[in-house]
């Protein structure tokens, strides 16, 4: 879990497994296999496993099991969900989402236009919160769905989703949110809400890689994303990774009750961090809502490299992310932080700490001295 | 009808004190060319009056002979031949026989004896062969500019009689020179300045560095596929992979951003040294054109070599882009050069990057570096590839 000289602080792009669930895993595996679909034994007893598993994530949202649909992540699921809907729906061809939206749904959508779909934004504020009576504006007679994330992975920016909820309910159009941030962190019901379509994963939450869900509210169809051999109720065809989903269900019943003392240590590191950082480095900024999830924090530096001084804090044995990648030799900036009308001499200098159930006061104090040190440093060589 | 090869190789500049060297290499070489072409096939290679000469068991195709034969520097021409006995009739027959089988209306006669026994001389067997092909074939005789040249070269044991004498790639044979390093990025150019060095006689053994896991697995399967296109010319290369990330990372933690590609490259020729040295090998080669980029002006190559006691040698000196492309199109390399790859991560480079080093400069900058520990280090990772 902890590495010797080895600062974890990216905890919204994933947590460690918890160690609870590490020993359920091993258990598990010694104990069960067998395809979920089959007749014999060991394939009934997965089942069983699978089904009760169903009953916790579905309870986590207030929804009922058979709306549950088990996927390998929350972009396989945001993938299902807005493709699956334009096969079923071609005539419905106009799709909003807010300007704020992770690339599983953004890229999505931007592959729905070259087949016929139109696509709107919700703008948002500097803070990267969309007004939901904007909505109503972006409305067509062939709008689909309105997507908006739930809380930004970026930022922690959480979005009113009852406010938006209640608009498309009036407008008879689907709503999604792409819950992954908010997930078990925070309390939602998805009938409440009235939310119809619902993503998340398990290793935002301290369970495994590869188990993720999808919410899809009774008597929605979509064509499938995988064909096969029928899994999932026909939704999702493939061998039921019931290991990674049982230990996503046990990690949804181990996170909720914990969350509120979680987020309170986390509330003190974010304070604490934010309050030096902004006192000690000169030309530094924090981004996203002050109310919003506390364990993301956003911070820009004027005219630093945030890539190199995210390579810079690793090889201090510091693990932060960065708005910008390189992936293709050019730098980018933040999609995100433009929507919030942040301008490029900031974007370029923007990481992402986030905290979680194991970060401690040693790790935040070393933090703290490091950063400052860093931006100085790699501010004289961006 | 069993197939027969003629190859001939540039005399100039070899001496009596060598030739056997330079011979014996080359026929080793286009003895493993023809084998790896041709896998299946049986062959004898044997040294006439300087002429190498391949006699096949049997009859194979000539094109993947003659691929093979484009691969091996040393060869000035080659030809698939007939061979007659010394008689004067049968060397007639096959002139006619080969010539009558080209398009064209005009045809010289070239003949060359290397055996001197044979009682025509060189000119009289023109005169008569001619005079056969005009009345067999109704072609005329031009001796200026002959749209079909059939040449006869008369050898101790029969003679060697062929029509189409194709142009090899010239050069001395890889390995009569010795062995360098050569510097092989993912680019145009250093491919083919390997190919050069080749050409010369040398055989390359090869070394990339990559800043790998900045840069992805991808680029170094590139450098990979470059490394196995150019050992169709030398047969078995080595592919030494440098992990030069971490000293990137140094440089650009703790040296001024503008000197960056300098310093880089500085540590490249310092980890290749050390290299070539361990490894016997003599001399570095790299894909450098005077002032094609920043760091290629006169005054950074100085402030680079610095670093460097081995010889650098920079076959691409004297050509221009669009020269090195058209070589890079000829040996197979550019459909692998062109496409994308991200060779040095961009992160890394300087915003504006020196382009007149001066060398008390590099030097200061170096000085907040451990230089030997870095080097050593990397050089401790190589991951070593055979081709």
């Amino acid at each position: 879990m902890v590495q010797k000289n080895r600062f974890y602080f990216d905890y919204a792009a994933n947590t460690p497994v918890d160690p609870e669930i590490r020993r359920f895993l091993a258990e598990f595996y010694e104990t069960h296999y067998g395809n979920s679909a089959g007749i014999h034994h060991f394939a009934r007893d997965m089942r069983e496993v699978l089904d009760r598993a169903r009953v916790v994530v579905a309870k986590a949202i207030g929804a009922g099991s058979s709306e549950i649909v088990f996927t390998s992540s929350a972009t396989e699921s945001n993938n299902m969900i807005l493709k699956g809907l334009a096969h079923k729906y071609p005539d419905k061809n106009h799709i909003i989402i807010s300007s704020v939206e992770h690339s599983s749904v953004f890229e999505v959508t931007q592959f729905l236009k070259t087949i016929g779909f139109s696509v709107s934004f919700i703008p948002v504020d500097q803070n990267g919160k969309i007004d939901a009576d904007e909505i109503e504006g972006l409305i067509r007679p062939e709008t689909l769905l309105v997507s908006v994330i739930w809380v930004n992975n970026e930022l922690g920016t959480i979005q009113p989703l009852e406010e938006i909820g209640s608009i498309c309910r009036q407008a008879g159009i689907l709503f999604h949110t792409d819950a992954v941030q908010g997930f078990a962190k925070l309390p939602v019901n998805v009938r409440e809400t009235n939310i119809d379509l619902l993503t998340a994963s398990s290793h935002k939450i301290y369970g495994p890689l590869g188990a993720g869900m999808a919410y899809i509210k009774e008597g929605i169809k979509l064509e499938p994303l995988l064909h096969g051999g029928g899994h999932e109720d026909g939704k999702r065809s493939s061998t039921v990774n019931v290991p990674a989903i049982a230990a996503f269900a046990k990690a949804v019943e181990l996170y909720q009750p914990a969350a509120k003392t979680e987020f309170e240590r986390i509330k003190k590191f974010r304070q604490k961090i934010v309050q030096s950082v902004l006192e000690s480095v000169p030309d530094s900024r924090i981004n996203g809502d002050p109310d919003g999830l506390p364990h993301i924090i956003n911070l820009s530096f004027k005219n630093v490299d945030g890539e190199l001084l995210a390579i810079y804090l690793d090889r201090k044995g510091i693990a932060v992310s960065t708005g910008s990648a390189c992936s293709t030799g050019k730098i980018r900036a933040s999609r995100i932080l433009e929507a919030c009308n942040v301008s490029v001499e900031w974007r370029k200098g923007t990481i992402r700490i986030s905290l979680g159930r194991f970060t401690t006061d040693e790790a935040v104090d070393y933090l703290i001295k490091e950063l400052v040190n860093a931006v100085e440093k790699v501010r004289k060589i961006s | 009808m069993k197939t027969t090869f003629l190859c001939h190789y540039s005399e100039i500049g070899l001496k009596k004190g060598n030739r056997n060297y330079f011979e014996r290499i080359l026929e080793q070489n286009i003895r493993k060319s023809i084998e790896r072409a041709l896998p299946e096939s049986e062959f004898s290679i044997h040294l006439d009056y300087k002429r190498f000469i391949i006699d096949f068991k049997e009859q194979v195709e000539e094109e993947r002979v003659g691929t093979a034969l484009h691969r091996v520097f040393g060869i000035v021409n080659y030809a698939c031949v007939r061979k007659t006995n010394l008689e004067l009739s049968e060397i007639e027959q096959a002139a006619v026989e080969l010539i009558s089988a080209k398009e064209g209306k005009t045809f010289a006669i070239r003949t060359k004896r290397a055996d001197k026994a044979f009682p025509l001389n060189s000119n009289e067997v023109n005169v008569r062969v001619g005079a056969k092909v005009v009345e067999a074939t109704g072609k005329s005789v031009d001796l200026t500019i002959p749209e079909i040249t059939c040449h006869i070269e008369i050898m101790k044991q029969g003679a060697l009689v062929y029509v189409d004498k194709i142009q090899g790639p010239g050069g001395l044979p890889v390995n009569s020179s010795g062995k360098v390093l050569v510097l092989l990025s993912g680019g145009f150019d250093s491919p083919v300045a390997a190919f050069y060095a080749m050409k010369r006689g040398a055989k390359c053994s090869f070394i990339h560095f990559h800043s790998y896991p900045y840069t992805n697995k991808f680029s170094q399967e590139k450098v990979i596929d470059l490394a196995k296109k150019l050992n169709e010319y030398q047969f078995k290369s080595r592919l030494y992979m440098v992990p030069f990330a971490e000293t990137q990372e140094e440089i650009v933690f703790n040296c001024p951003d503008r000197l960056r590609v300098i310093l880089y490259r500085r540590f490249m020729m310092r980890i290749a040294e050390r290299l070539a040295r361990r490894k016997d090998l003599k001399a570095v080669v790299t894909g450098e054109s005077l002032g094609q980029v920043a760091s290629q002006t006169l005054e950074n190559i100085a402030a680079i070599e610095e670093a460097i006691t081995l010889p650098v040698l920079r076959p691409l000196v004297g050509m221009d882009k669009n020269e090195i492309i058209q070589v890079a199109r000829k040996i197979g390399t550019y459909e692998i050069s062109v496409k994308p790859h991200d060779d040095a991560c961009t992160r890394f480079m300087p915003r504006q990057p020196e382009t007149r080093a001066k060398l008390e400069k590099v030097l200061e900058a170096e000085k907040s570096l451990d230089v030997e520990d870095l080097v050593e280090k990397a050089f401790q990772s190589i991951e070593i590839l055979e081709i």
